[in-house]
Order: structure tokens, then C-alpha cells, then sequence
């Protein structure tokens, strides 16, 4: 470059003295034999060496290898420790991934176990409340329906011992009127006696008055007819003990109707009430008792969907494999660098730059070509995994 | 009001006191027993003044279809108030009598 700005500032130079030439003789030729010689002058003057361009190509290669040579000494101590640590972190990410991967594994296990026995024990719970569970009558489980059937018949039985109850007395009040009655019956009996007893007494009165008329032969007969008198007196007073005695039984008989009606006659509305009481407290349990088991049902539910999430989040941890696999690929990588920058390295060694280079390049592109493919089986992986979310 | 009978061709009718209870056993006994009702008829109790009754109208009840119940007569409680129903549904009369 140089020597084509010196010889192009010559053949100016020369042009210029020339015209300057021509000026001065006035004559083309000589002035045109002056410029030959000139030329021909400064041709020999500037013509190259050949030795002082080889030092200067060797100076230059020189100068390129210390630049080159520095570049790789620059490139090697930076690259080294980035790569060096590039590495560590790699291999804590992989570390940290993989324990805390085996760490959430183990936890949804432990969750996805929990809410499988919290279900088991709903659907327990479910199970004993539902009124199915009274089928299986093992006397074991007591559910609220089979305990409220108990307590409805117990209510039955008791107000069919009080209809019965009612019932006996009844017919036992139907007796007594019956025999207060036939004691009526008697009384009337009793007074015919009396009447019967009272015409004896009549009789024997008039035999006695009879007897008296007769004189002396009637003294005897006046004796029989005293003691008939007598014997009607006796019967009279025996009549009417009978009448006091019967008198005592009727009103004995008429008590008893008495108490027996008062056992007969209770009052109905008690028993509608504890039935009625009874009935709304069932109603409002069984309510009660639906709600716990909807909730206990819901409950299950939910139990459930815990499972399939924590199952969901189980897939969703496959994808930590996956980072760690991708830690290390970068690993991979970053030993390709590290070889990159070795086949650097040589360069500055080699006797031969340009080989050198050239293979350096050609080792860049190898890593290239394998970078590419390994970042196109990730995508490919990437989509297939997207089915998992 | 007290307790009145009426014999016709259907069969026999009692309408009941206001009180259907334990002073009216006599009363209720003679209403049934003095009438002969035939085969196949039916006695209609009546309950449309009856405001109260005990468990021994109950007994009554039970002693008359007994009483009754015999010569195949049929017997219907008809015209009784919530309160008297309650109590038949209760002492299951609705299985031994035809109430209406």
C-alpha cells in the first residue's frame, strides 16, 4: 500500500517537472528525453527488496500470533472460571431439584394417603348414618332411625295397654251395674220376706187372741202361738240384717265402680302429646341427621379432589426430572465450551495458525451441529410433555 | 245436650253428649243394648257434639263392637273433630273402625 502512494506521489512528481521541463527548453523532445531518464532514474530508485518485505510479513505474523495468542490467554482466563462455576451451579441445581423433588414425592404421598383415609372414614361415618345401615341389624350399630322406631313402638305398646286397660274396666263397670242390680233384685226379695215375716206375726197374734177366748183348753195353743210370734220377730230382725249387710255390699260394689272408672278414664291428650312431641323431636333429628350425612357426603367429596390434584401435582413433579435432565444437558454444553475454548488454545501452540484455525472451526461447527440436534429433541420433548398440564 | 238415639231403616244412629267419657258409660250401654239391631245393618256414632273424650270412651267403644260386633253390625265413628281423630289414630282405631 505504501509503495503504491510512493510511486503514485513519483509519477506526479515527475509529470510536474516534465511540464516544468517543457516550459524550460521549449523543446517536446528534450524535455521528453529528460522525463525518460528521470523515470527511468527514479524506477531504479525505487525498486523493491525483496529481503526488507520478508522481515516485514514475518514482523506482521509475529505481531498476529502475540495478538492471537493474548486473545486465547484473555479468552482461557475469563472463560475457565465462568465455565468452573457454570459447572458447580449445574450440579447444585441437579442436587437441589432432586432432593426437593424426592421431599414434595414424599409430602403428596403422605397428603394423597391422608385424604384417602379421610375419605375411608366420611364414607364410615356416611354409611352408619344412612338408613340403609339398619338393614344389616347386627344389634352392634345403633342409627338414629332404628332408636326412634324403638322408642315409636314403646309409645304404641303403652297406648295400647291404656286402651286395653280402658277397655277391662269397662266391661268390668258393666259387671258391677249388672250385680248392683241382681242386689236390687235381692232387696225386693228381702221386702217380700218382711211382708211374709209381718203376716206370721199377724197370724200368730190373732191364734194367741184365739187361744185366750178358748179359756183353759186354749192355754197351750196360746203357748205355740207366742213362740210363732216369736220366731216372725226373730226372722224380722234376721231380714233386716240381711238388708244392712246387702246394703253395705252395694255401696261396697258402688266404690268399686268408682275406682274402676277412675282407671278407666285418663286423659287422651296427654299421650297425643307425647306422641306429638315425640314425632316433631324424630322429625327435627332425622333432618338433623340428613344434613350431617349430605355434609359428611360433601366432605368425601372433597377428599376426593384433594386425591386427584395431589395426583395432578405428582405428574406435574415428572416435569422436575425434566429440569434436571435439562441441567444436565447444560452441563454438556458447557464442557463443549470448555472444549471450544482448548481447541482455541492450540492455535496459539500450532506452528501452522491457519490449520490450526481452520480446525478450531470446524470443531466450533461439530458443536454447533450437536447443539442444534440436542435442543431439537428438547422441544420435541416439550410438546410431548404439554399433554400432562 | 245429652245423648240421644235414633232407629231407622238404615240401621241404629247415637249422637253423642258434648263429653263422651267415663259418666257416660250407662248411658251409652242402655243406647245400644236397648235397640235390636239386625244382621248386616250398621249403628252410626256420632261424634258431632263431642268436644272431649277419655281413654274409657275408648273402652266403650271397644265394648259396644264387642257387644256388637256378634250379630255382624257394622259400626261407623263419623263426624269427630281433629283433636278425637288424633286420639283414634293414635290408639290405632282406624284398623278396628270405620271412621269417616
Amino acid at each position: 500500500m505504501n509503495s503504491f502512494a510512493s510511486k503514485a506521489a513519483l509519477l506526479c512528481a515527475s509529470a510536474v517537472f516534465a511540464l516544468g521541463l517543457i516550459l524550460w527548453f521549449e523543446s517536446l523532445y528534450l524535455a521528453c528525453g529528460c522525463l525518460v531518464i528521470l523515470v527511468a532514474a527514479s524506477l531504479a530508485v525505487l525498486k523493491p527488496d525483496p529481503e526488507l518485505e520478508e522481515r516485514r510479513v514475518a514482523e506482521e505474523n509475529r505481531r498476529l500470533k502475540g495478538l492471537l495468542s493474548e486473545l486465547d490467554d484473555k479468552l482461557q482466563d475469563t472463560s475457565q472460571p465462568v465455565i468452573e462455576e457454570l459447572d458447580t451451579t449445574n450440579k447444585n441445581i441437579q442436587k437441589l431439584i432432586e432432593g426437593s423433588s424426592i421431599n414434595l414425592h414424599a409430602s403428596f404421598n403422605m397428603l394423597s394417603q391422608s385424604a384417602s383415609a379421610e375419605m375411608d372414614l366420611l364414607l364410615g361415618i356416611a354409611d352408619q348414618l344412612s338408613p340403609a345401615a339398619n338393614h344389616q341389624d347386627d344389634g352392634e350399630c345403633i342409627s338414629l332411625a332404628r332408636f326412634a322406631n324403638e322408642v315409636g313402638q314403646i309409645l304404641d305398646d303403652y297406648v295400647k295397654l291404656f286402651v286395653d286397660i280402658s277397655d277391662k274396666s269397662i266391661k268390668a263397670v258393666h259387671n258391677i251395674q249388672d250385680m248392683v242390680a241382681h242386689l236390687d233384685g235381692m232387696f225386693v226379695l228381702i221386702n217380700d220376706i218382711r211382708g211374709i215375716a209381718d203376716q206370721t206375726n199377724l197370724l200368730a197374734l190373732n191364734a194367741a187372741i184365739e187361744a185366750a177366748r178358748a179359756g183353759e183348753a186354749g192355754r197351750g195353743f196360746a203357748v205355740v202361738a207366742d213362740e210363732v210370734r216369736k220366731l216372725s220377730q226373730d226372722s224380722n230382725a234376721l231380714n233386716e240384717q240381711i238388708r244392712e249387710r246387702a246394703e253395705t255390699a252395694k255401696s261396697t260394689v258402688t266404690n268399686v265402680e268408682r275406682v274402676v272408672g277412675e282407671i278407666a278414664s285418663l286423659d287422651m291428650n296427654i299421650a297425643i302429646d307425647a306422641k306429638g312431641h315425640l314425632d316433631g323431636m324424630l322429625n327435627e333429628l332425622e333432618a338433623v341427621n340428613v344434613k350431617i350425612a349430605e355434609s359428611v357426603n360433601q366432605g368425601a367429596q372433597i377428599s376426593d379432589d384433594i386425591k386427584r390434584e395431589v395426583g395432578k401435582a405428582v405428574e406435574a413433579l415428572q416435569t422436575a426430572d425434566r429440569v434436571a435432565q435439562s441441567a444436565g444437558q447444560m452441563r454438556v454444553h458447557v464442557k463443549d465450551l470448555s472444549k471450544l475454548c482448548r481447541a482455541l488454545s492450540t492455535v496459539k501452540k500450532s506452528l501452522k495458525p491457519d490449520q490450526a484455525l481452520k480446525e478450531a472451526i470446524d470443531t466450533l461447527v461439530a458443536i454447533e451441529r450437536s447443539l442444534e440436534f440436542k435442543s431439537f429433541i428438547d422441544e420435541d420433548e416439550a410438546a410431548g410433555d404439554v399433554e400432562l398440564f | 245436650m245429652s245423648i240421644s238415639t235414633n232407629s231407622n231403616e238404615k240401621g241404629l244412629s247415637i249422637v253423642l253428649a258434648e263429653r263422651f267419657d267415663f259418666g257416660e258409660v250407662d248411658r251409652f250401654r242402655r243406647c245400644y243394648e236397648s235397640v235390636k239391631v239386625p244382621k248386616g245393618k250398621s249403628v252410626k256414632i256420632d261424634f258431632k257434639n263431642t268436644r272431649y273424650i277419655d281413654s274409657s270412651a275408648l273402652g266403650m267403644l271397644i265394648n259396644a263392637k264387642d257387644y256388637l260386633g256378634g250379630s255382624e253390625v257394622k259400626i261407623k265413628l263419623v263426624n269427630a273433630n281433629e283433636q278425637i281423630k288424633k286420639i283414634f289414630s293414635i290408639s290405632r282405631f282406624d284398623m278396628k273402625f270405620d271412621i269417616e
